[in-house]
């Protein structure tokens, strides 16, 4: 009997490990992540609860969680004191265009740099690259400058334009991933008598679809909340964009932070949801860059 | 017959009518303003005085405004670089001089004589800030006056009596002390005598020593940062904090935007653009003229905002009418924001007006302390000169360790003092 308890214990126990020990990976896992949520939960928390705020309640001290009494009718108070459904279409536009630019420009120059070779393609990619190294401060005036020449102030158009004009970092991304695709699938569609324009439209973009999914996420993400260009750019209220919009709480000696928290939280919705359809394509985004290194 | 001289008639009416159409059309000039206000002043005094304006001139105005200082002076030198600047803006002291020294402001001297405009309506002091070499720049509005606001229901909670005129800096401590409350007895302090205004320590220092903290304020040669009364001043904010525990640390705001208006500051050293918020917090206050330093004079801030034009405008009279109409004297822009209760202005005429100094919305409220130390006004800019950046991001590092109290004054001024007579020796650089 002894020996056989002795025998059945450690087996037990090795059951008992096999059994949850994983789980107890996977909690852990959870935990962190849990923790990690809470974290970046928390400022999101915080607008939701500004925003119902009276203007008195967000300057208590020390600061308090729920508001109280709710202040639903801060909502239609911050919407409707600068026009923001006009600055939602003007985002809108801006965004919607800027996307189909960045993502079809890019493309089409990566697969260039992935597929061809010509005398200098090297040379040319890096100069491509270094572009990246510009700050951006340092173009402001340039870029104003040129598109004061070609009249386009005060329109949308040095906002979508020079998108239609590539990024390089998106130019790296899809050149990344555009590697990776086997070579056998265009000479088997080139066998096939498929032209280069062919082999890019029917078999490289349909492959590289998450790819294509994350430019388009990056650029949404970056033009929706851009706030310098249409500073710069836009100068009649018509054309303002939702971050300028916003600002029109905040100045140097006052903030209505219950007006700018409801404005902020409504003028988050569409990052938000464009970020639940497209979650996929933004963290294997966020993944490619992370190894694209090593594939080129 | 007849129908034909009717249809003539009318051709022939038609025809003047476009004609008269067309050249009124080329006619009227559209200037654009560009401002960095509230949307309370935006709606309440930029709006009435465009409308106003295009009624009495004809002059039609393409209004813009960004209410954050700092994105809009980067929209604005954008705009000044790139060749298509607003035609009237709203330039601070400094910004006004340093675009001014670069040739972006168009002198307004010419118009001043030609309309006889008597300047002496302006006070000196603060006219001096926008003239540079006999030239004037702008026309300035306002003057960022500096005053004690204190909330008079927790002086008598606390007992504390009220300030009176000619207080000092030891009154102001003791009432900060008695002030100072820790209502639950848990050892944190849950009511501080007043809220933080170390930024404005060269106040202190004018207090003290009745001078600035350089020899000249446009061509700077000396820096008096180590002279006593500069160190004893700035000693006495670091103790405010660090030592009397009256004024909270960072830690202790934790990001509160203005514990006066929370109530939880007894006082606010701050100027006549807090009035609003405070009168909307529902408390009983009053303000009190600054408490006298060393030197026995009250002193105030000269610095301001002023309304100034572009040196490449297409349309330099029309400008010119918008900034008369804004700020000149009897300014109608003036009229509007003295109801306000926004602004302390620049315009004598305006300083005694009773709208000012006895508003509808502050019933026997002392406003006069907004004027005191007229006489003795002094920047906060100081030296009013394009090397004004580097000293301030200079002194806000240094004097960032004091405050904390890892750094002593004598220590953070000597490292002032060092970087300045480098940048003394080498001002050409930043001119």
């Amino acid at each position: 009997m002894a020996v056989n308890v002795a025998v059945a214990m450690p087996q037990r126990k090795n059951r008992l490990r096999e059994k949850y020990l994983p789980h107890l990976g996977v909690a852990a896992i959870y935990a962190i992540l849990l923790l990690g949520a809470v974290l970046i939960f928390f400022p999101f928390a915080w607008t939701i609860s500004t925003s119902l705020k009276t203007e008195q309640q967000t300057l208590e001290y020390p600061p308090t969680w729920v508001p109280d009494p709710v202040q639903w009718e801060n909502y239609p108070n911050a919407l409707t004191a600068r026009p923001f459904g006009r600055y939602y279409l003007n985002t809108t536009i801006i965004t919607v265009l800027s996307v189909i630019g960045q993502v079809t420009s890019s493309a089409v120059v990566a697969y260039g740099f992935a597929r061809f070779r010509f005398p200098g393609s090297g040379v040319l990619f890096m100069i491509v690259l270094s572009t990246l190294m510009i700050p951006f401060h340092m173009l402001i005036i340039p870029r104003f400058i040129l598109f004061k020449h070609l009249g386009w102030l005060d329109t949308f158009l040095p906002l979508i334009v020079p998108n239609f004009f590539g990024g390089a970092f998106s130019i790296f991304l899809l050149r990344q991933y555009f590697l990776t695709i086997p070579l056998d699938l265009d000479e088997a569609a080139k066998m096939d008598g498929a032209s280069a324009f062919q082999i890019f439209m029917r078999i490289i973009l349909p492959l590289a679809r998450p790819a294509l999914g994350a430019v388009a996420v990056f650029e949404f993400m970056s033009t929706w909340n851009d706030f310098l260009g249409p500073l710069i750019y836009l100068s009649s209220d018509r054309n303002y964009t939702v971050s300028i919009g916003l600002a029109a709480f905040r100045n140097d000696y006052f903030t209505a932070w219950h007006l700018y928290m409801a404005a902020a939280a409504v003028a988050m919705l569409a990052p938000l949801v464009v970020f639940f359809l497209a979650q996929k394509y933004f963290i294997s985004g966020v993944a490619l860059t992370g190894s694209g290194g090593s594939k080129g | 017959m007849t129908r034909h001289k009717t249809v003539l008639t009318a051709v022939l009416v038609i025809f003047l009518l476009s004609l008269s159409l067309g050249a009124s059309a080329q006619d009227a000039v559209t200037i654009k303003w560009f401002m960095r206000w509230d949307q309370n002043r935006v709606e309440n005094v930029a709006m009435p005085v465009a409308e106003a304006f295009t009624d009495a001139t004809g002059i039609n105005i393409e209004f813009e405004n960004i209410g954050s200082g700092s994105d809009y002076y980067t929209k604005l030198q954008t705009t000044i670089a790139g060749g298509t600047p607003p035609d009237v803006f709203y330039p601070a002291t400094h910004v006004a001089n340093a675009y001014a020294s670069k040739g972006a402001l168009l002198s307004v001297n010419e118009f001043v004589e030609r309309d006889g405009i008597d300047l002496s309506v302006y006070d000196p002091t603060i006219l001096a800030n926008y003239m540079i070499d006999g030239e004037l720049h702008c026309l300035p509005i306002d003057h960022a006056a500096l005053v004690v606001y204190y909330n008079r229901e927790l002086f008598d909670a606390a007992g504390v009596d009220y300030p009176v005129d000619s207080w000092t800096w030891d009154d102001f401590l003791a009432t900060a002390d008695a002030l100072t409350l820790d209502t639950d007895g848990d050892g944190v302090t849950d009511q501080f005598g007043v809220d933080t205004f170390r930024n404005y320590w060269p106040m202190v220092v004018w207090s003290n020593t009745d001078r600035g903290l350089f020899d000249d304020i446009r061509h700077p040669t000396e820096f008096y940062g180590l002279d006593q009364g500069v160190i004893d001043s700035v000693q006495f904010v670091a103790d405010l904090i660090l030592e009397h525990n009256v004024m909270p640390s960072d830690e202790q705001r934790a990001d509160i935007s203005d514990l006066f208006a929370a109530g939880k500051a007894g006082m606010q050293v701050v100027g006549h653009w807090r009035m609003q918020r405070y009168l909307g917090s529902g408390f009983d206050f009053d303000m009190a003229a600054l408490p006298l330093g060393e030197s026995g004079e009250a002193v105030n801030r000269a610095d301001g905002s002023c309304f100034a034009i572009s040196a490449d405008t297409e349309h330099p009279e029309e400008a010119w009418q918008l900034v008369k109409f804004l700020a000149g004297p009897g300014s109608v822009g003036v009229n509007m924001l003295l109801d306000l209760q926004v602004m302390t202005p620049a315009l004598s005429e305006f300083k005694s007006d009773p709208r000012f100094l006895d508003p509808e919305l502050l019933p026997g409220s002392n406003k006069e302390a907004f004027l005191a130390g007229a006489g003795n006004y002094f920047s906060m800019y100081d030296p009013i000169h394009p090397m004004y950046s580097a000293f301030d991001s200079l002194w806000k590092q240094e004097l960032g360790e004091v405050w904390i109290g890892a750094a002593t004054v004598e220590d953070a001024m000597q490292r002032i003092a060092d970087e300045v007579a480098y940048i003394l020796e080498n001002i050409e650089d930043y001119e």
